[in-house]
């Protein structure tokens, strides 16, 4: 019985993971279940894979907004659609879309 | 003698003595543009003799304490050559200026008010180089910068990027590995003088060039020597970094001397960047880079390869490989991360 509790909750749990990095959907922390608070370099490693996928998204990267740290978030085009698509905040850290354009070999 | 004479008399000799007095008066204090003349005639009547004193760095016509018109002697320090009282009845004044120099080029911005010479690192350089300069793989039309010396085992080696070097995994590393050179061919008119090498290429990291890796390093190193690679930028650079590295932190004043740009200095506005990078052979995900920012560009093409140090510490921070192309971004791998890849410290201070 506490086995599959706890499945349900591990899958709760992940599902919740997705939807975080997505504006759509900020889901809210199950009542009741302890979460331990991530780093930023965490949540950052979470969310980099489904933001690096949308068109314009070069990258991210941890950084500094009136001296807190944040997650940057870096393009080199549509960056004004890329703002609507990601969420101001994620788990608690700014997210912050920064445009630098094309990064090359240099 | 009548009343009226005697008052002519008077008048007449009153006026003769004022007038002798006058001149009188002019010539002692000798401060008419006659007198500067003459001044002048003996300054320039003894100025060679006085020149080829050593300590003599130029004469000059002034005034004495006194005011009075005098040839000045310009010394480089006090009493460091003999300096008459008088020439030709005119006074001589030493006055100690120090050495007179010519000022750098205005680059006030980047060199802080010091005069610093222009130096071009794109030109070939007196062995042993300085880091900081134009180098390349001699078989390839192109570029980069020298990041630093570095060494392991006794010997030196020449730190650069692997697509400076190792030209994005296609050269040959090993004994008889590419030959690199200084300046890059780019920078020779595209030929090559095996004359101009400073070392074997010996080793690299591979860049796996898809959107899906996980590259931490763009580094290369070529054997080299003591007599063939110095350990320090040309004059108007940082001069030589520290051995002991520092962590890239949000913040961090940085600053780097490359093949283009030269001196240029920044802030380090991000960590952990994992980030696209375009290449001739494809774009390479990198993970864990340091983001520098600058207000005019911090890195343009060729200076790929730079060594990103504090500002003013000199401690290595990084290794620059990519920018953007106004060069106000540039993108630079942990330092540590690099050595530890390629077994190397850094020989520096």
């Amino acid at each position: 019985m506490p086995r599959r509790g706890l499945i349900v909750v591990g899958s709760v749990l992940l599902v919740l993971c997705g939807l975080d990095c997505q504006r759509a959907e900020i889901a809210q922390p199950q009542k009741g279940i302890a979460m331990p608070e991530k780093t930023i370099e965490q949540v950052q490693q979470e969310c980099t894979d489904a933001w690096m996928a949308i068109p314009g998204v070069i990258g991210t990267a941890i950084g500094q907004r009136e001296g807190k740290p944040c997650i940057l978030v870096l393009t080199a085009s549509n960056t004004v659609q890329v703002r609507r698509k990601i969420p101001s905040t994620v788990e608690g850290y700014p997210v912050v879309v920064q445009y630098t354009g094309e990064i090359r070999a240099r | 003698m009548p009343r009226r004479r005697l008052f002519q008399v008077l008048l007449a000799t009153v006026l003769s003595i004022c007038l002798l007095a006058l001149s009188g008066v002019v010539s002692a204090q000798g401060n008419s543009d006659k007198a500067f003349e003459r001044v002048k005639e003996v300054q320039e009547r003894h100025t060679a003799k006085l020149m080829a004193q050593k300590g003599v760095v130029g004469t000059a016509v002034g005034l004495t304490e006194n005011d009075r018109p005098a040839v000045l002697v310009l010394l480089e320090e006090a009493g460091v050559a003999a300096v008459p009282a008088e020439l030709d009845g005119v006074p001589v004044r030493p006055l100690v200026t120090g050495k007179i120099e010519a000022l750098g080029s205005n680059r006030t911005s980047l060199s802080k008010g010091k005069a610093r010479p222009k130096i071009d690192p794109t030109a070939w350089f007196s062995r042993p180089v300085p880091i900081g300069v134009s180098t390349g793989n001699a078989t390839s039309y192109s570029a980069g910068t020298i990041g630093c010396r570095v060494s392991k085992g006794g010997k030196v080696y020449a730190l650069s990027n692997n697509h400076v070097y190792a030209l994005e995994n296609q050269a040959t590393a090993g004994q008889n590995g590419d030959k690199v050179v200084q300046p890059g061919l780019y920078d020779t008119g595209g030929t090559y003088n095996s004359a101009n090498d400073i070392g074997t290429l010996a080793d690299f990291v591979r860049i796996e060039f898809s959107t899906a890796a996980s590259n931490t390093v763009d580094c290369a190193i070529a054997a080299s020597s003591t007599s063939l690679l110095g350990n320090s930028t040309p004059a108007d650079g940082y001069g030589t970094p520290t051995s002991e590295t520092t962590t890239a932190a949000v913040g961090m004043a940085v600053q780097k001397y490359g093949r283009t740009t030269s001196l240029t200095r920044g802030t380090i506005t991000a960590i952990n960047a994992t980030i696209n990078i375009g290449y001739s052979s494809g774009t390479a995900r990198f993970v864990g880079q340091i983001i520098v920012q600058s207000r005019s560009p911090f890195i343009k093409a060729g200076d790929s390869g730079s060594l990103l140090v504090t500002d003013p510490g000199k401690a290595p921070v990084g290794l620059l490989f990519a920018g953007d192309s106004s060069g106000k971004y540039a993108i630079a791998n942990p330092i540590d991360a690099v050595l530890t890849a390629l077994g190397v410290s850094v020989d520096g201070q």
